[in-house]
Protein backbone atom coordinates (compact mmCIF):
# COMPACT_ATOMS: atom_id res chain seq x y z
CA UNK A 1 0.00 0.00 0.00
CA UNK A 2 2.85 2.23 1.17
CA UNK A 3 4.40 1.92 -2.41
CA UNK A 4 1.41 2.78 -4.73
CA UNK A 5 1.01 6.04 -1.99
CA UNK A 6 4.12 7.04 -3.21
CA UNK A 7 4.23 6.16 -6.58
CA UNK A 8 0.54 8.13 -6.71
CA UNK A 9 2.18 11.03 -5.19
CA UNK A 10 5.06 11.18 -6.98
CA UNK A 11 2.15 11.26 -10.09
CA UNK A 12 0.03 14.27 -8.60
CA UNK A 13 3.79 15.81 -8.55
CA UNK A 14 4.39 14.82 -12.01
CA UNK A 15 0.92 16.60 -12.92
CA UNK A 16 1.68 19.60 -11.26
CA UNK A 17 4.84 19.91 -13.43
CA UNK A 18 3.23 19.10 -16.53
CA UNK A 19 0.56 21.23 -15.82
CA UNK A 20 3.44 23.92 -14.80
CA UNK A 21 5.95 23.44 -17.54
CA UNK A 22 3.84 22.26 -20.48
CA UNK A 23 -0.35 23.70 -20.73
CA UNK A 24 0.54 27.09 -18.71
CA UNK A 25 -1.12 29.29 -19.90
CA UNK A 26 -2.71 28.20 -22.46
CA UNK A 27 -4.58 25.08 -20.94
CA UNK A 28 -6.29 24.77 -17.68
CA UNK A 29 -6.91 21.27 -16.40
CA UNK A 30 -7.81 20.44 -13.17
CA UNK A 31 -5.68 17.18 -13.15
CA UNK A 32 -4.95 17.10 -9.13
CA UNK A 33 -8.68 16.84 -8.40
CA UNK A 34 -9.55 14.49 -10.87
CA UNK A 35 -6.67 12.13 -9.68
CA UNK A 36 -7.98 13.00 -5.99
CA UNK A 37 -11.44 12.08 -6.66
CA UNK A 38 -10.58 9.00 -9.21
CA UNK A 39 -8.02 7.57 -6.31
CA UNK A 40 -10.81 7.95 -3.89
CA UNK A 41 -13.60 5.99 -6.13
CA UNK A 42 -11.22 2.63 -5.71
CA UNK A 43 -7.98 2.48 -3.98
CA UNK A 44 -7.91 1.88 -0.07
CA UNK A 45 -9.05 4.83 1.99
CA UNK A 46 -5.48 5.25 3.23
CA UNK A 47 -4.11 5.59 0.17
CA UNK A 48 -7.00 8.09 -0.99
CA UNK A 49 -6.55 10.30 1.72
CA UNK A 50 -2.81 10.44 1.29
CA UNK A 51 -2.75 11.39 -2.09
CA UNK A 52 -5.91 13.99 -1.01
CA UNK A 53 -3.64 15.12 1.68
CA UNK A 54 -0.70 15.36 -0.45
CA UNK A 55 -2.53 17.24 -3.42
CA UNK A 56 -4.58 19.78 -1.22
CA UNK A 57 -1.18 21.00 0.47
CA UNK A 58 0.52 20.89 -2.89
CA UNK A 59 -1.83 23.54 -4.65
CA UNK A 60 -2.20 25.42 -1.07
CA UNK A 61 1.78 25.62 -1.00
CA UNK A 62 1.76 27.37 -4.65
CA UNK A 63 -1.61 29.56 -4.73
CA UNK A 64 -2.31 32.64 -2.73
CA UNK A 65 -5.88 31.44 -1.33
CA UNK A 66 -6.10 31.02 2.22
CA UNK A 67 -3.34 27.93 3.17
CA UNK A 68 -5.96 25.11 3.64
CA UNK A 69 -8.65 25.83 1.06
CA UNK A 70 -7.41 23.53 -1.43
CA UNK A 71 -7.07 20.95 1.48
CA UNK A 72 -10.36 21.04 1.63
CA UNK A 73 -11.70 20.99 -1.65
CA UNK A 74 -9.58 17.52 -2.18
CA UNK A 75 -10.91 16.61 0.94
CA UNK A 76 -14.61 17.05 -0.39
CA UNK A 77 -13.91 15.37 -3.48
CA UNK A 78 -12.69 12.28 -1.58
CA UNK A 79 -15.52 12.48 0.55
CA UNK A 80 -18.19 12.29 -2.77
CA UNK A 81 -15.63 9.92 -4.40
CA UNK A 82 -16.21 7.46 -1.37
CA UNK A 83 -20.23 8.23 -1.41
CA UNK A 84 -20.39 7.90 -4.69
CA UNK A 85 -18.48 4.63 -5.39
CA UNK A 86 -20.68 2.56 -3.11
CA UNK A 87 -23.97 3.67 -4.75
CA UNK A 88 -22.99 3.81 -8.26
CA UNK A 89 -21.37 1.80 -11.20
CA UNK A 90 -18.48 3.34 -12.59
CA UNK A 91 -17.13 0.95 -15.24
CA UNK A 92 -18.73 3.13 -18.14
CA UNK A 93 -16.47 5.53 -19.26
CA UNK A 94 -20.17 7.82 -19.72
CA UNK A 95 -20.55 7.49 -15.92
CA UNK A 96 -16.72 8.00 -14.61
CA UNK A 97 -17.14 11.51 -16.68
CA UNK A 98 -20.61 12.48 -15.42
CA UNK A 99 -19.42 11.97 -11.80
CA UNK A 100 -16.03 13.64 -12.06
CA UNK A 101 -18.21 16.75 -13.62
CA UNK A 102 -20.78 16.76 -10.74
CA UNK A 103 -17.87 16.37 -8.15
CA UNK A 104 -15.60 19.03 -9.76
CA UNK A 105 -18.69 21.25 -10.01
CA UNK A 106 -19.45 20.50 -6.15
CA UNK A 107 -15.87 21.35 -5.66
CA UNK A 108 -16.06 24.78 -7.01
CA UNK A 109 -19.06 25.79 -5.45
CA UNK A 110 -18.02 24.86 -1.78
CA UNK A 111 -14.82 26.36 -2.46
CA UNK A 112 -16.69 30.25 -3.32
CA UNK A 113 -18.45 29.53 -1.13
CA UNK A 114 -15.96 28.62 1.37
CA UNK A 115 -13.99 31.81 -0.05
CA UNK A 116 -17.08 34.10 0.35
CA UNK A 117 -17.05 33.00 3.84
CA UNK A 118 -14.05 33.94 4.66
CA UNK A 119 -14.05 37.48 3.17
CA UNK A 120 -11.76 36.79 -0.15
CA UNK A 121 -12.66 38.76 -3.10
CA UNK A 122 -13.91 36.23 -5.98
CA UNK A 123 -14.60 37.04 -9.53
CA UNK A 124 -18.70 36.96 -10.24
CA UNK A 125 -19.69 34.40 -11.65
CA UNK A 126 -21.16 35.32 -15.38
CA UNK A 127 -17.11 35.90 -15.70
CA UNK A 128 -16.28 33.05 -14.76
CA UNK A 129 -18.87 30.98 -16.13
CA UNK A 130 -17.24 29.72 -19.45
CA UNK A 131 -13.79 29.38 -18.69
CA UNK A 132 -15.20 27.51 -15.50
CA UNK A 133 -17.25 25.24 -17.74
CA UNK A 134 -14.52 24.50 -20.71
CA UNK A 135 -12.30 23.94 -17.88
CA UNK A 136 -14.66 21.18 -15.59
CA UNK A 137 -15.72 19.76 -18.84
CA UNK A 138 -12.07 19.32 -20.34
CA UNK A 139 -10.80 18.03 -17.00
CA UNK A 140 -13.88 15.42 -16.43
CA UNK A 141 -13.61 14.07 -19.92
CA UNK A 142 -9.83 13.07 -19.06
CA UNK A 143 -11.79 10.84 -16.00
CA UNK A 144 -11.88 7.65 -18.00
CA UNK A 145 -8.12 8.08 -18.75
CA UNK A 146 -7.18 8.92 -15.63
CA UNK A 147 -9.21 5.77 -13.89
CA UNK A 148 -7.36 3.68 -16.44
CA UNK A 149 -3.82 5.38 -15.12
CA UNK A 150 -4.78 4.36 -11.63
CA UNK A 151 -5.45 1.40 -12.37
CA UNK A 152 -2.58 0.46 -14.93
CA UNK A 153 -0.24 1.76 -11.79
CA UNK A 154 -1.95 -0.56 -9.16
CA UNK A 155 -1.63 -3.51 -11.66
CA UNK A 156 1.84 -3.14 -12.47
CA UNK A 157 2.84 -3.17 -8.94
CA UNK A 158 0.97 -6.16 -8.71
CA UNK A 159 2.64 -7.68 -11.75
CA UNK A 160 6.10 -6.81 -9.65
CA UNK A 161 4.70 -8.69 -6.90
CA UNK A 162 3.79 -5.64 -4.56
CA UNK A 163 1.02 -7.00 -2.43
CA UNK A 164 -0.89 -4.79 0.21
CA UNK A 165 0.76 -5.73 3.87
CA UNK A 166 -2.84 -8.12 4.65
CA UNK A 167 -2.92 -10.20 1.92
CA UNK A 168 0.91 -11.22 2.60
CA UNK A 169 0.14 -12.12 6.40
CA UNK B 1 -10.75 -22.83 22.15
CA UNK B 2 -9.19 -19.43 21.15
CA UNK B 3 -11.80 -16.51 19.80
CA UNK B 4 -11.27 -16.01 16.59
CA UNK B 5 -9.30 -12.93 15.71
CA UNK B 6 -12.04 -10.61 14.20
CA UNK B 7 -11.14 -6.69 14.94
CA UNK B 8 -14.56 -4.85 15.65
CA UNK B 9 -15.25 -1.29 14.62
CA UNK B 10 -17.60 1.01 15.80
CA UNK B 11 -20.14 2.12 13.82
CA UNK B 12 -18.80 5.57 14.46
CA UNK B 13 -15.80 5.16 13.36
CA UNK B 14 -16.24 6.35 9.68
CA UNK B 15 -18.29 9.88 11.00
CA UNK B 16 -15.99 10.65 13.42
CA UNK B 17 -13.06 10.00 11.12
CA UNK B 18 -14.57 12.24 8.50
CA UNK B 19 -15.50 14.91 11.61
CA UNK B 20 -11.85 15.10 12.58
CA UNK B 21 -10.62 15.41 8.77
CA UNK B 22 -13.10 18.38 8.80
CA UNK B 23 -11.93 19.81 11.69
CA UNK B 24 -8.48 19.57 10.81
CA UNK B 25 -9.21 21.49 7.70
CA UNK B 26 -11.50 24.12 8.86
CA UNK B 27 -8.52 24.56 11.88
CA UNK B 28 -5.94 25.01 9.02
CA UNK B 29 -8.41 27.15 7.74
CA UNK B 30 -8.33 29.33 10.39
CA UNK B 31 -4.78 29.03 11.67
CA UNK B 32 -3.68 30.43 7.86
CA UNK B 33 -6.34 33.37 8.34
CA UNK B 34 -4.51 34.07 11.31
CA UNK B 35 -1.32 33.97 9.64
CA UNK B 36 -0.06 31.52 12.02
CA UNK B 37 3.86 31.17 11.36
CA UNK B 38 3.53 27.77 11.66
CA UNK B 39 1.62 27.03 8.79
CA UNK B 40 4.20 29.56 6.82
CA UNK B 41 6.29 26.77 7.94
CA UNK B 42 4.59 24.08 6.82
CA UNK B 43 3.98 26.44 3.36
CA UNK B 44 7.77 27.18 3.13
CA UNK B 45 8.86 23.68 3.33
CA UNK B 46 6.45 22.42 0.86
CA UNK B 47 7.55 24.77 -1.79
CA UNK B 48 11.20 23.78 -0.98
CA UNK B 49 10.40 20.27 -1.06
CA UNK B 50 8.94 20.41 -4.41
CA UNK B 51 9.84 23.60 -6.57
CA UNK B 52 13.53 22.52 -6.65
CA UNK B 53 11.82 19.63 -9.03
CA UNK B 54 9.95 22.17 -10.95
CA UNK B 55 12.99 24.46 -11.30
CA UNK B 56 14.98 21.04 -12.93
CA UNK B 57 12.78 20.33 -14.97
CA UNK B 58 12.29 23.90 -16.51
CA UNK B 59 15.83 24.28 -16.44
CA UNK B 60 16.23 20.97 -18.76
CA UNK B 61 13.87 22.03 -20.56
CA UNK B 62 15.10 25.64 -21.17
CA UNK B 63 18.22 23.92 -21.82
CA UNK B 64 16.83 21.46 -24.76
CA UNK B 65 14.51 24.42 -25.88
CA UNK B 66 17.99 26.40 -26.31
CA UNK B 67 19.58 23.94 -28.46
CA UNK B 68 16.65 23.36 -30.47
CA UNK B 69 15.65 26.95 -31.36
CA UNK B 70 19.60 28.14 -31.14
CA UNK B 71 20.82 25.51 -33.68
CA UNK B 72 18.18 23.98 -35.57
CA UNK B 73 15.64 26.29 -36.06
CA UNK B 74 15.83 29.38 -37.30
CA UNK B 75 19.77 30.53 -36.08
CA UNK B 76 19.63 33.72 -35.92
CA UNK B 77 16.32 34.70 -36.14
CA UNK B 78 15.16 33.75 -32.62
CA UNK B 79 18.02 35.73 -31.22
CA UNK B 80 17.05 38.68 -33.14
CA UNK B 81 13.59 38.19 -32.42
CA UNK B 82 14.58 38.11 -28.48
CA UNK B 83 17.01 41.28 -28.81
CA UNK B 84 14.48 43.53 -30.71
CA UNK B 85 11.52 42.65 -28.63
CA UNK B 86 13.73 43.13 -25.02
CA UNK B 87 14.48 46.61 -26.94
CA UNK B 88 11.38 47.32 -27.28
CA UNK B 89 10.23 46.63 -23.83
CA UNK B 90 13.13 49.06 -22.71
CA UNK B 91 12.06 51.41 -24.98
CA UNK B 92 8.42 51.72 -23.58
CA UNK B 93 10.19 52.26 -20.06
CA UNK B 94 12.15 54.46 -21.47
CA UNK B 95 9.76 56.61 -23.51
CA UNK B 96 6.88 55.90 -20.12
CA UNK B 97 10.30 57.30 -17.36
CA UNK B 98 11.24 60.04 -19.72
CA UNK B 99 7.57 61.70 -20.05
CA UNK B 100 7.58 61.12 -16.50
CA UNK B 101 10.97 63.61 -16.10
CA UNK B 102 9.11 66.12 -18.42
CA UNK B 103 6.19 66.17 -16.47
CA UNK B 104 8.61 66.05 -12.95
CA UNK B 105 10.61 68.81 -15.11
CA UNK B 106 7.69 71.36 -16.18
CA UNK B 107 6.17 71.23 -12.61
CA UNK B 108 9.84 72.00 -10.68
CA UNK B 109 11.27 74.71 -12.36
CA UNK B 110 14.09 74.56 -9.74
CA UNK B 111 14.94 70.98 -10.83
CA UNK B 112 15.65 71.81 -14.37
CA UNK B 113 18.64 70.71 -14.49
CA UNK B 114 18.42 67.50 -12.00
CA UNK B 115 18.47 64.85 -14.26
CA UNK B 116 16.38 62.14 -13.00
CA UNK B 117 17.70 58.64 -13.05
CA UNK B 118 16.25 55.47 -11.81
CA UNK B 119 19.27 53.81 -9.32
CA UNK B 120 17.39 50.96 -7.63
CA UNK B 121 19.06 48.05 -5.94
CA UNK B 122 17.56 44.80 -7.66
CA UNK B 123 17.63 41.05 -7.37
CA UNK B 124 17.87 39.36 -10.73
CA UNK B 125 15.37 35.98 -9.88
CA UNK B 126 13.25 33.60 -12.47
CA UNK B 127 9.73 32.38 -12.06
CA UNK B 128 9.63 28.77 -11.63
CA UNK B 129 6.20 28.26 -10.87
CA UNK B 130 3.25 29.61 -11.71
CA UNK B 131 -0.28 29.63 -9.13
CA UNK B 132 -2.28 26.76 -10.16
CA UNK B 133 -5.68 27.73 -8.79
CA UNK B 134 -7.83 30.06 -10.91
CA UNK B 135 -9.19 32.13 -7.86
CA UNK B 136 -5.63 33.76 -7.05
CA UNK B 137 -2.57 35.11 -9.19
CA UNK B 138 0.64 34.34 -8.19
CA UNK B 139 4.00 32.93 -8.70
CA UNK B 140 7.35 31.16 -7.28
CA UNK B 141 10.77 32.73 -7.79
CA UNK B 142 13.70 31.12 -7.48
CA UNK B 143 14.81 33.57 -5.32
CA UNK B 144 14.30 34.23 -1.12
CA UNK B 145 15.38 35.22 2.02
CA UNK B 146 19.05 33.92 1.75
CA UNK B 147 19.53 36.26 -1.52
CA UNK B 148 17.91 38.88 0.58
CA UNK B 149 14.21 39.13 -0.82
CA UNK B 150 11.81 39.85 1.75
CA UNK B 151 7.85 40.54 2.16
CA UNK B 152 6.74 43.59 0.59
CA UNK B 153 9.44 44.01 -1.84
CA UNK B 154 8.44 44.93 -5.43
CA UNK B 155 8.71 42.81 -8.46
CA UNK B 156 9.56 44.23 -11.93
CA UNK B 157 9.96 42.97 -15.85
CA UNK B 158 11.68 45.27 -18.39
CA UNK B 159 8.06 46.49 -19.36
CA UNK B 160 6.88 47.10 -15.68
CA UNK B 161 5.54 46.40 -12.56
CA UNK B 162 4.55 42.67 -12.31
CA UNK B 163 3.61 42.47 -8.52
CA UNK B 164 4.89 42.16 -4.79
CA UNK B 165 6.63 39.49 -2.73
CA UNK B 166 4.00 38.17 -0.12
CA UNK B 167 5.80 35.37 1.58
CA UNK B 168 9.34 34.58 1.37
CA UNK B 169 10.80 31.36 2.49
CA UNK B 170 14.34 30.48 2.31
CA UNK B 171 15.48 29.81 -1.33
CA UNK B 172 11.85 30.72 -2.82
CA UNK B 173 9.38 33.08 -2.24
CA UNK B 174 5.84 34.05 -3.16
CA UNK B 175 5.11 36.73 -5.44
CA UNK B 176 1.30 38.58 -5.86
CA UNK B 177 0.28 39.32 -9.33
CA UNK B 178 -1.04 43.00 -9.70
CA UNK B 179 -4.03 41.43 -11.44
CA UNK B 180 -4.74 39.01 -7.94
CA UNK B 181 -7.81 40.42 -6.49
CA UNK B 182 -6.06 41.27 -3.53
CA UNK B 183 -3.44 43.63 -5.33
CA UNK B 184 -4.43 47.27 -4.48
CA UNK B 185 -1.74 50.06 -5.47
CA UNK B 186 -1.71 53.81 -5.78
CA UNK B 187 -1.39 54.45 -9.14
CA UNK B 188 -1.63 57.77 -11.75
CA UNK B 189 -2.55 58.14 -15.35
CA UNK B 190 0.44 59.34 -16.53
CA UNK B 191 -1.04 62.61 -19.16
CA UNK B 192 -3.43 64.16 -16.80
CA UNK B 193 -1.63 63.07 -13.19
CA UNK B 194 -5.36 61.73 -12.28
CA UNK B 195 -4.72 59.23 -9.55
CA UNK B 196 -6.77 56.32 -8.49
CA UNK B 197 -5.80 52.58 -6.93
CA UNK B 198 -5.01 50.27 -9.12
CA UNK B 199 -7.14 47.18 -8.17
CA UNK B 200 -6.56 43.61 -9.11
CA UNK B 201 -9.48 41.76 -11.18
CA UNK B 202 -8.60 38.54 -11.83
CA UNK B 203 -7.05 36.62 -14.98
CA UNK B 204 -5.10 39.11 -16.75
CA UNK B 205 -6.67 42.44 -15.90
CA UNK B 206 -6.98 45.16 -13.63
CA UNK B 207 -8.84 48.34 -13.30
CA UNK B 208 -7.99 51.77 -11.80
CA UNK B 209 -11.11 52.36 -9.02
CA UNK B 210 -11.74 55.40 -7.60
CA UNK B 211 -11.53 57.77 -11.00
CA UNK B 212 -14.46 60.32 -10.56
CA UNK B 213 -16.43 60.40 -14.04
CA UNK B 214 -15.49 64.32 -14.68
CA UNK B 215 -11.45 63.04 -14.75
CA UNK B 216 -10.11 62.79 -18.47
CA UNK B 217 -8.91 59.35 -19.06
CA UNK B 218 -8.99 57.71 -22.74
CA UNK B 219 -7.84 54.32 -23.88
CA UNK B 220 -4.48 54.20 -24.39
CA UNK B 221 -4.07 56.59 -21.67
CA UNK B 222 -0.56 54.63 -19.69
CA UNK B 223 -1.07 53.80 -15.61
CA UNK B 224 1.99 54.56 -13.79
CA UNK B 225 2.60 53.83 -10.06
CA UNK B 226 2.47 57.20 -7.62
CA UNK B 227 4.89 55.60 -5.31
CA UNK B 228 2.48 56.55 -2.52
CA UNK B 229 2.50 53.83 0.04
CA UNK B 230 5.94 52.52 -0.88
CA UNK B 231 4.09 49.14 -2.21
CA UNK B 232 6.19 50.24 -5.55
CA UNK B 233 9.19 52.39 -6.79
CA UNK B 234 7.07 55.86 -8.36
CA UNK B 235 7.10 56.44 -12.17
CA UNK B 236 7.17 52.48 -13.10
CA UNK B 237 4.85 51.59 -15.78
CA UNK B 238 1.25 49.15 -14.17
CA UNK B 239 -0.32 49.06 -17.67
CA UNK B 240 -2.66 50.88 -20.00
CA UNK B 241 -5.88 51.83 -20.23
CA UNK B 242 -7.94 49.60 -22.52
CA UNK B 243 -11.84 50.14 -21.43
CA UNK B 244 -13.23 53.40 -19.59
CA UNK B 245 -17.17 52.92 -19.28
CA UNK B 246 -19.07 56.24 -17.60
CA UNK B 247 -22.39 54.90 -17.83
CA UNK B 248 -22.43 52.88 -14.88
CA UNK B 249 -23.80 54.22 -11.48
CA UNK B 250 -22.38 56.29 -9.07
CA UNK B 251 -20.14 58.56 -9.45
CA UNK B 252 -16.64 56.81 -10.34
CA UNK B 253 -15.86 55.48 -14.37
CA UNK B 254 -14.94 52.23 -14.54
CA UNK B 255 -11.17 52.08 -16.11
CA UNK B 256 -9.69 49.05 -17.06
CA UNK B 257 -6.16 48.43 -17.25
CA UNK B 258 -4.09 45.94 -19.37
CA UNK B 259 -1.13 45.25 -17.71
CA UNK B 260 2.25 46.29 -19.61
CA UNK B 261 3.75 42.93 -18.79
CA UNK B 262 2.05 39.56 -20.04
CA UNK B 263 1.72 38.04 -16.66
CA UNK B 264 1.08 34.60 -17.95
CA UNK B 265 4.30 34.45 -19.45
CA UNK B 266 6.72 35.59 -17.32
CA UNK B 267 10.17 34.38 -17.20
CA UNK B 268 12.91 36.60 -15.28
CA UNK B 269 12.02 39.32 -13.15
CA UNK B 270 13.78 41.92 -10.63
CA UNK B 271 13.35 42.01 -7.32
CA UNK B 272 13.50 45.60 -6.18
CA UNK B 273 15.13 45.72 -2.74
CA UNK B 274 13.98 49.75 -1.94
CA UNK B 275 10.89 50.83 -2.93
CA UNK B 276 12.58 54.44 -3.37
CA UNK B 277 14.35 56.61 -5.53
CA UNK B 278 17.72 57.45 -5.82
CA UNK B 279 18.12 61.21 -7.52
CA UNK B 280 21.47 61.68 -8.64
CA UNK B 281 23.07 65.01 -10.18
Amino acid sequence: MLALTVLLLLLALGLLYFQNLVLHPYVQVRFLSLLTFVVGLRQPLAVAVGVAVFVGLLQDAFALTPFGLHLAGAVLLLTAARFLSRRLLLAAPGAQIALAASALLLEEVALRLVLGFVGQPLPPWRELLRPLAVEISATALLAPLMFSAVERLNLGLWRLGWRPRRELR
Amino acid sequence: MTPLPVRTRSRFHRPLLAAAGVLAVLALLSLSLQRSPAVRRLEGLIVALTAPGLQALHDGGDALKRVWRGYFWLIGVQRENELLKKRLAETEQMEARYQEAVKALQRLEALLDLKRQLALPVIGARVIAYDPSLWSRAVIIDQGRSAGVEVGQAVVAPAGIVGRVVEAYPGHAKVMLIVDRLSGADALIQRTRIRGILQGRGANRSALEYVPKSADVQVGDVVISSGLGGLYPAGLVFGRVTAVNKRGAGVFQEVEVTPAVDLSTLEEVLVVKSAKLALTP
